[in-house]
């Protein structure tokens, strides 16, 4: 019967994608840092045995998924306090709680009218400014901290345009529809962008990067190489190439 | 991990939903009546046009008018040309997305209550002398009461349950653009749970309440949706 064999085929690809490769290793990582652990990707899988399967998505719904759950080896969050609730919780492994890198805040624009940026800023002289949600990203509340810092958030409040993670702000800025925006300054090397503002760091709280081995990892060993792999001394040195700043 | 409930993403939504019906009503009308009647053979190709909303990804609709309303694009320079504030981040730039997003909602229950009601009547009342604005004035809208009111209660709760299109155009602006969905998308990644919980119960029996009514209207009426 065909219908019978159809049916079996369809129950056999359910089970499927559940057959886990004994050398996969499941990173769950914040927007922010997902291309630069993609640049870290074959280095990596180059000195061990294994397989990194980068699953990318916002801190928050990360996290949301990792207390429900989801079957990530290690989580390479964009703050540090999703990392802290989750020990709090007693999910992670104990001691695996580290910075791996610590972000930097930058005010970008696409350069259309005038090419100082803190200049658009300050002059006032733009349409909307697209910053992260600043109640869900922590670039966002960075954002809103320097912004006070400098003086300037009251008069520009009105222009805030709010990106639901920190790659959407970015886009916003990019498809034209807010002229300056602040992003994770990695995007900006990312894409090479000319005018930027890299304000000085100690206007806002730092933006430390923390990850954590999950309990519920059946590759802890696995995931503690990929961990001390990201700690490493060489390693921290690209990831400061990619435009965050490192804990030593 | 309590906080406040807020009204405005809650007034935000009611009056996108309420302009967005009303917007629609007067588009949908008019070219649901016209489906109705064309015999032209663009029937099809519009027809399927008018349903697209219904199998398109918000997102693919969401990035289509983020990349319109820019003011680099052609459209968005020709809105800068009539106003000083870009469509995205607003709210009319809502109502836009809506009205597309929201479009079949309205259209196909009005369309099939229209073909309800036949030739016959129309003719015999263009007999009688009628021009065809009074024939649809005094025959075809009080026979299609009911078509009228899937098609409002329809578009109206489409557009309180958006969420991919406000996502990628309104920017989060609270009090412009932070409607209710999207105001409980934050409270679930903010960890306020209970905030969320409370936004999401109210939806849902909102939800549940239009759609009985809607086809309870239905019906009575027995038309296809």
């Amino acid at each position: 019967m065909p219908a019978t064999r159809l049916f079996a085929l369809t129950l056999a690809c359910l089970f499927l994608p559940s057959i886990a490769n004994a050398t996969d290793l499941r990173v769950a990582v914040a927007s922010n840092f997902a291309t630069t652990l993609k640049q870290l990707k074959p280095i990596f899988e180059k000195e061990h045995d294994l397989r990194l399967i980068i699953i990318k998505g916002s801190t928050g719904k990360l996290f949301a998924q990792i207390i429900h759950g989801a079957p990530y080896d290690v989580f390479l969050a964009a703050d540090k306090r999703r990392p802290r609730i989750l020990e709090q919780k007693n999910l992670i492994i104990k001691n695996s709680r580290l910075t791996y890198a610590i972000g930097q805040l930058a005010l970008w624009s696409s350069g259309n009218t005038d090419k100082n940026t803190l200049n658009i800023l300050k002059t006032n002289k733009f349409n909307k400014i697209a910053i992260a949600n600043p109640k869900t990203a922590p670039y966002g509340e960075a954002s809103v901290q320097l912004l006070k810092y400098l003086d300037l958030y009251q008069s520009i409040k009105a222009k805030l345009v709010r990106g639901e993670n920190i790659s959407q702000t970015y886009q916003f800025v990019q498809s034209g529809n807010a002229d300056i925006g602040f992003v994770a300054f990695a995007e900006i090397k990312r894409h090479n962008n000319k005018h930027y503002w890299l304000p000085d760091a100690k206007t806002y709280n730092p933006l430390e990067q923390q990850l954590v081995i999950l309990k519920q990892s059946s590759k802890k060993i696995q995931a503690k190489y990929f961990t001390t792999f990201l700690m490493r001394q060489d390693i921290q040195k690209i990831i400061q190439q990619h435009g965050y700043l490192t804990a030593q | 991990m309590t906080s406040a409930i807020q009204l405005a993403p809650i007034l935000i939504t009611l009056k996108l939903a309420l302009v967005t019906t009303l917007v629609l009503l007067m588009i949908g009308t008019p070219l649901a009546w016209w489906l109705a009647n064309t015999r032209t053979r663009y029937k099809t190709p519009i027809e399927a046009l008018v349903a697209l909303p219904l199998v398109l990804p918000p997102t693919v609709l969401g990035f289509y008018l983020l990349v319109a309303f820019s003011p680099n694009s052609f459209a968005g320079q020709l809105w800068a040309f009539f106003s000083d504030t870009p469509l995205t981040f607003s709210f009319a730039g809502l109502v836009i997305g809506s009205v597309i997003y929201s479009l079949p909602f309205v259209v196909q229950p009005l369309q099939a209550s229209f073909e309800n009601i036949g030739k016959p009547l129309q003719q015999a009342a263009a007999t009688l002398g009628a021009k065809p604005i009074d024939i649809f004035f005094s025959i075809i809208l009080p026979l299609s009461y009911r078509g009228f009111f899937v098609a409002i209660t329809l578009g109206f709760a489409h557009t309180v349950g958006e969420f991919g299109v406000v996502l990628m155009i309104g920017g989060n602006i609270p009090g412009v653009t932070q409607v209710l969905s999207i105001s409980i998308y934050d409270h679930v990644e903010a960890l306020e749970y209970s905030a969320a919980h409370i936004y999401s119960a109210g939806l849902l029996l909102f939800s549940f309440i239009v759609l009985f009514i809607a086809y309870t209207a239905n019906r009575k009426l027995n038309i296809r949706l």
